[in-house]
């Protein structure tokens, strides 16, 4: 039976856990190896710190999990200076994490993460909704979550393209996307450890972080982007970290991994998992 | 229910009357007022109406809602409608203009919104003559 648990922010113990965090984990970037925190990093820092026991997964500790993934946020892993911005003053800014664990059927799964979006979108503070998936590790049970979604009126799941990469073969960019006010549509940042994923995506565990709100002002293209989020700063700071974003997306990501790094690309699978749904 | 005292959201929500009934200057004055949405409450526009207004409002980039039904009869007490609950959280996120012909019935409903989640309601002109004179 699916369960839903709702995270506030990290306790101060949890935080202290973090701070001492160690990363060992790492990826090849555009020019160097980059340092990226993973799950183990994690794992240890919280036992560590005394928060998991010796032989529990984090991934079975829905608050500890939802901790670390905003932590991963915001030390700017996914190369978007405005989401580390944004990730460590989560309740000002209206940023939302919901944890779905306790099932793996993808129905359920889906039917969750629908209904969370569904219910916190209408909320007027509301301006990000995370729905973080610790348990689903199996890239096949995220295609198949996302073949459910696809099937909702207010969800829009398609390919944006494929390409064969040298060492996992065919791969299928996906774009998700979910359908907020005035018949805009948010596009749906996928995150999670798969094969396929880029290195600004391969967070600890797998989430979608979906913009609940369209912009301020109607926009032609009916897009609600994370970085519409009034940050109340300047425009030359704004341009800044566009700038900074730019910058460092392409310093992370391996010179193959370019198109898979496009923001309106959510989740890069197996096309050999993709297809058969 | 939301109400106004979250630091980001609004504190206020206009109210708009078209008897000028010149489409371009009610849009421009609605743009003056750096109005982010209109929620337009006149009763029996017909369908080539409303489309003028949603196509203009929408290119000068202010989001567009019509909800007569807000003018048509008084909510109940209790439990809002479920139109009425969207266009108070609505005017709570975006700076928005309640639009009427000033009928008393469309102006009642403007008063509900706003009552609903604690907004003052302010005129469209009052902040236009304030502007002006505040030069």
């Amino acid at each position: 039976m699916v369960d839903v648990t709702a995270w506030h922010g990290p306790t101060d113990r949890a935080s202290a856990a973090l701070e001492q965090l160690q990363i060992g984990g790492t990826c090849q970037g555009r020019e160097e190896l980059i340092a990226l925190a993973s799950r183990a990093d994690y794992e240890a820092a919280l036992r560590a710190a005394g928060e998991l026991g010796e032989r529990e997964p984090i991934a079975a500790s829905p608050l500890l999990a939802a901790a670390a993934q905003a932590h991963w946020h915001s030390l700017g892993s996914n190369g978007c200076t405005f989401a580390s911005f944004l990730s460590e003053r989560r309740l000002e800014y209206g940023w939302e994490t919901h944890v779905v664990h306790g099932s793996s059927e993808p129905r359920e799964l889906a039917t969750a993460a629908a209904e969370i979006f569904a219910e916190r979108r209408e909320e007027p503070e509301v301006e990000v909704v995370s729905v973080l998936l610790p348990e689903v590790d199996d890239e096949a049970l995220l295609a198949a979550l996302l073949a459910r979604l696809s099937g909702l009126w207010d969800w829009d799941v398609r390919v944006q393209g494929e390409e064969t990469d040298a060492d996992l073969g065919s791969i299928v960019r996906l774009g998700v996307r979910a359908a907020v006010e005035f018949e805009h549509w948010s596009e749906v940042l996928g995150f999670g450890c798969f094969a396929a994923q880029v290195n600004t995506r391969a967070a600890p565990f797998t989430e979608m972080a979906i913009r609940a709100k369209p912009p301020k002002r109607h926009r032609v293209n009916q897009r609600a982007y994370m970085a519409d989020i009034d940050t109340g700063f300047e425009r030359d700071q704004v341009r800044e970290w566009w700038r900074q974003t730019e910058e460092d997306r392409l310093r992370r990501l391996a010179p193959s991994q370019n198109l898979r790094g496009k923001a309106k690309v959510s989740f890069s699978l197996l096309a050999s998992l993709w297809g058969g749904m | 229910m939301t109400t106004s005292s979250h630091p980001r959201l609004n504190k206020e929500v206009y109210l708009g009357s078209d008897r000028e009934s010149d489409i371009e200057r009610l849009l421009g004055e609605l743009e003056a007022a750096d109005v982010q949405c209109v929620i337009d409450l006149r009763l029996g526009l017909s369908r080539s109406d409303i489309a003028l207004i949603e196509l203009g409002a929408q290119s000068r980039h202010m989001h567009f809602a019509y909800l007569p039904e807000l003018a048509e009869a008084p909510e109940a007490a209790g439990q809002p409608s479920r139109a009425l609950a969207w266009a108070a959280r609505t005017a709570l996120r975006y700076r928005t203009c309640l639009l009427t012909q000033g009928r008393s019935k469309e102006t009642d409903g403007a008063r509900q919104i706003a009552a609903l989640v604690g907004l003052r309601l302010v005129s469209l002109g009052e902040i236009s003559d304030s502007e002006e004179t505040a030069g």
